[in-house]
């Protein structure tokens, strides 16, 4: 038979039948090789079995409640931020039209005149309030009043979430400031 | 698992329990009971103390965000040294050229019962060399290695723990203990003279 075969067969004698064993030993008394690799193999066993247990340094414990902790302030921060994202994307998206249409309606003369301006600003609700229905009336027909109004709730809602987020966080880094 | 299983099993049942129905404390007892093998285990697959440390925090806050998915049937030891095992797998896939200091590869720790400083200091050497061999390794070979040989784990549970059928773990072990002797032998050519002597004994003259 072949060293390679030997050479496998000595790395996994736990799978081997008797008659496998007596080959390899047969086979090691005259193979250097083989008994070269066997007895390295059985001074490394040997020295990883005497390695002790390496131990984390004292207060493994304390040191992994801070990291939790650190972990649920970046979590928070986290859910702020994307609600913030959130309700800005949604304030640009109604706010930038409405912006436009005032700054490009109204004459520099104008911006001197109180009154003027009063006149301009009506006018400028009354032109968003007709751009909204203009954008809301062909979606009144596909979207039933019921989930119009839902929608509506949830524009809210999630702008009052986003000022409590914002709320608790900013108590949580008083807090926190305050402690340090 | 001979080694993990040294824990009494009524304190780990117990605070199971509580960590299981939400009790910060009850998850502070379990690590204080599974911070060792959990931390040696990353040790032993990272190869310095600071990303042990760094692992094995990681291992325990997974394991606390996802207690509620533990499946009872399963070893508490073996689900945590597998969450432990398969991030260190990741961190050494992610940095894969990962230099080791040979300060860290000191193995400060090592208990000698017998004060023979020849001795201490040779079996020092043999063992700096043994772990880096070991950290020369693929991810998965030395995993299986160290479960084997650190923990005492059968076939059956290294397969369970590192998600692998039997026959792999069977042959990474098979390739891993090849790989090992065949990089002693290269870095202690005489070894098969040494055959027979006791390792410490001094040559006879």
């Amino acid at each position: 038979m072949r060293h390679r075969l030997f050479e496998e067969w000595l790395f996994s004698q736990d799978d081997l039948n008797s008659a496998q064993k007596d080959l390899l030993d047969k086979h090691k008394q005259n193979c250097q090789r083989c008994q070269s690799l066997e007895a390295a193999w059985n001074e490394v066993s040997l020295y990883m079995e005497e390695q002790d247990w390496m131990a984390p340094d004292e207060d493994f414990g304390q040191r992994w409640q801070s990291r939790l902790k650190q972990y649920k302030v970046m979590e928070q921060q986290k859910h702020a931020y994307w609600a913030f994202l959130l309700t800005s994307g949604g304030a640009l998206i109604f706010g930038i039209p409405f912006l436009i249409s005032i700054f490009t309606t109204s004459p520099l003369l104008e911006m001197w005149s109180f009154f003027y301006r009063v006149s301009s600003l009506v006018e400028t609700i009354q032109r968003w309030l007709s751009f909204l229905l203009m954008i809301f009336q062909p979606l009144g027909v596909l979207i039933p009043s019921a989930l119009g109004i839902g929608i509506g709730f949830t524009v809210w809602g999630s702008m009052l979430l986003w000022l409590i987020l914002m709320r608790r966080l900013h108590l949580i880094g008083s807090d926190k400031n305050g402690r340090e | 698992m001979a080694r993990v299983e040294e824990k009494n099993p009524a304190d780990e049942v117990y605070w199971l329990e509580q960590a299981l129905h939400g009790d910060a404390d009850g998850f502070m007892h379990l690590i204080e009971l599974y911070q060792k093998p959990v931390y040696n285990l990353c040790y032993r697959m990272l190869g310095n103390r600071e990303d042990a440390e760094d692992a094995a925090q990681e291992t325990f806050l997974r394991a606390y965000h996802h207690l509620q998915k533990y499946d009872r049937n399963r070893a508490f030891a073996t689900w945590l040294l597998s969450i432990a095992a398969h991030h260190c797998i990741d961190q050494l896939r992610k940095n894969r050229v990962h230099l080791v200091s040979i300060e860290d590869l000191g193995l400060g720790d090592i208990s000698d019962p017998l004060p023979n400083p020849e001795r201490k200091v040779v079996q020092k050497d043999e063992q700096q060399k043994v772990q880096k061999i070991l950290l020369q390794l693929s991810e998965l070979d030395r995993a299986a290695i160290i479960f084997y040989y650190w923990y005492d784990m059968t076939y059956e549970e290294i397969s369970e723990t590192l998600h692998l059928s039997l026959s792999s773990v069977k042959s990474r072990l098979h390739r891993a203990r090849k790989e090992m002797a065949i990089r002693w032998l290269e870095q202690n050519p005489s070894t098969r003279i040494e055959v027979g002597r006791k390792r410490y004994e001094t040559p006879v003259i």
